[in-house]
């Protein structure tokens, strides 16, 4: 649970954009891990598991706000610097991240679960493919025409200093 | 990893690879999911449930096979015949003088009997009072002589009670038997 739990708090935390959701899916992954033990077959690994469980929560847990009609709370804004920047400076990697953060929470809920899981946590798109039973190669494709996407938001949020 | 493209790209990845690596998740999270697991009723497979309600088939079956007495077969009249040449136009219950039939009652109460009239009126044979009667285990038999021409009534009774003696009047006996709250059986041949 230790070795786990902050790796899984990170991407529900992305994915959701919502400290408290990513707080209760966080809890509701470990439960149903402890629950489902006795079912774990070994054929992945743990952290591959695990990572199913997560996936398969936030996307339910973002699915039942959008259909409540909310919207992202303000929480991740706080604290995180203006991505524009002063003109003729480059984009330092403080506001990147501002930026990336934004346009990581502008992509479509399974989009941006893949570009967590390859980037953020590390995943193949063999082990991504294993917990989302999709194609490796969907999830690869998936993941490749998300980046210039990326790029693109992250330029028009920062003046295009990237 | 996907190769990227240019430095922009390579700077993106890294940036997602960091994406979050601020924050930790809140205190006290592992004690507040070991006690949810905890306090949850566990969660049991379920021939767990449908194990009481086996058992208790089963033992409802062993109180019906082994426990509970058989219950009594209902009274039975089997007719057996001898039968003649068999002449065309014959009906099923139309013999021929001579035949004889092999009368069987079984089951029923404890007490069994047979009772064969002629033309209603007259008792040819009351099993088993009479010396021809054959008594084994719950059946009582008797073979009749179809003698001669007319009605042949057979009549098997049972009761765990006493049976009466016949009076020698179909109807009239019938009758008695019917208040007496008897189980019958009655069979009626044409014999020609």
């Amino acid at each position: 649970m230790q070795r786990h739990g902050t790796a899984v708090y990170r991407y529900c935390r992305e994915a959701l954009r919502d400290t408290a959701m990513a707080e209760d899916v966080q809890q509701q992954v470990f439960i149903a891990a402890f629950k489902d033990l006795p079912r774990f077959s070994g054929r992945s690994s743990v952290r591959t598991w695990l990572f199913a469980i997560a996936r398969h929560r936030a996307l339910d847990a973002a699915k039942s706000r959008r259909r409540a009609g909310a919207h992202i709370d303000g929480d991740d804004a706080a604290g995180i610097p203006d991505p524009t920047p002063s003109p003729g400076d480059s984009l330092d990697d403080a506001r990147l991240h501002a930026a990336l953060i934004t346009c990581v929470g502008k992509l479509p809920p399974r989009v941006r679960s893949a570009v967590l899981l390859r980037f953020q946590q590390g995943f193949t798109f063999e082990e991504m493919a294993e917990m989302s039973q999709e194609k490796a190669g969907t999830l690869q494709a998936q993941v490749t025409r998300a980046l210039p996407v990326l790029r693109a938001c992250i330029e028009s949020q920062t003046g295009g200093m990237l | 990893m996907t190769a990227p493209v240019d430095r922009a790209g390579a700077r993106i990845e890294a940036a997602l690879s960091q994406l979050g690596a601020e924050h930790e998740p809140p205190p006290g999270w592992e004690n507040r999911v070991l006690a949810a697991v905890r306090d949850e009723p566990r969660h049991r497979p379920w021939w767990q449930f449908a194990a009481p309600a086996v058992v208790v088939a089963a033992a409802a079956v062993l109180l019906v096979v082994v426990v509970m007495p058989p219950r009594p077969r209902e009274l039975a009249l089997d007719l057996e015949f001898d039968r003649q040449p068999v002449t065309r136009g014959d009906q099923p219950d139309e013999r021929r003088v001579g035949e004889i039939v092999h009368a069987t009652a079984s089951g029923g109460g404890r007490n069994r009997a047979i009772w064969v009239y002629r033309n209603e009126l007259a008792l040819v044979i009351a099993c088993p009072r009479d010396p021809i009667c054959r008594v084994s285990g719950n059946a009582v038999s008797v073979d009749v002589v179809l003698g001669t021409v007319g009605e042949y009534k057979i009549l098997a009774l049972s009761s765990d009670a006493a049976l009466p003696e016949p009076r020698g009047n179909y109807d009239a006996d019938a009758a008695a038997a019917m208040r007496a709250d008897l189980t019958t059986k009655p069979h009626v041949l044409h014999v020609r």
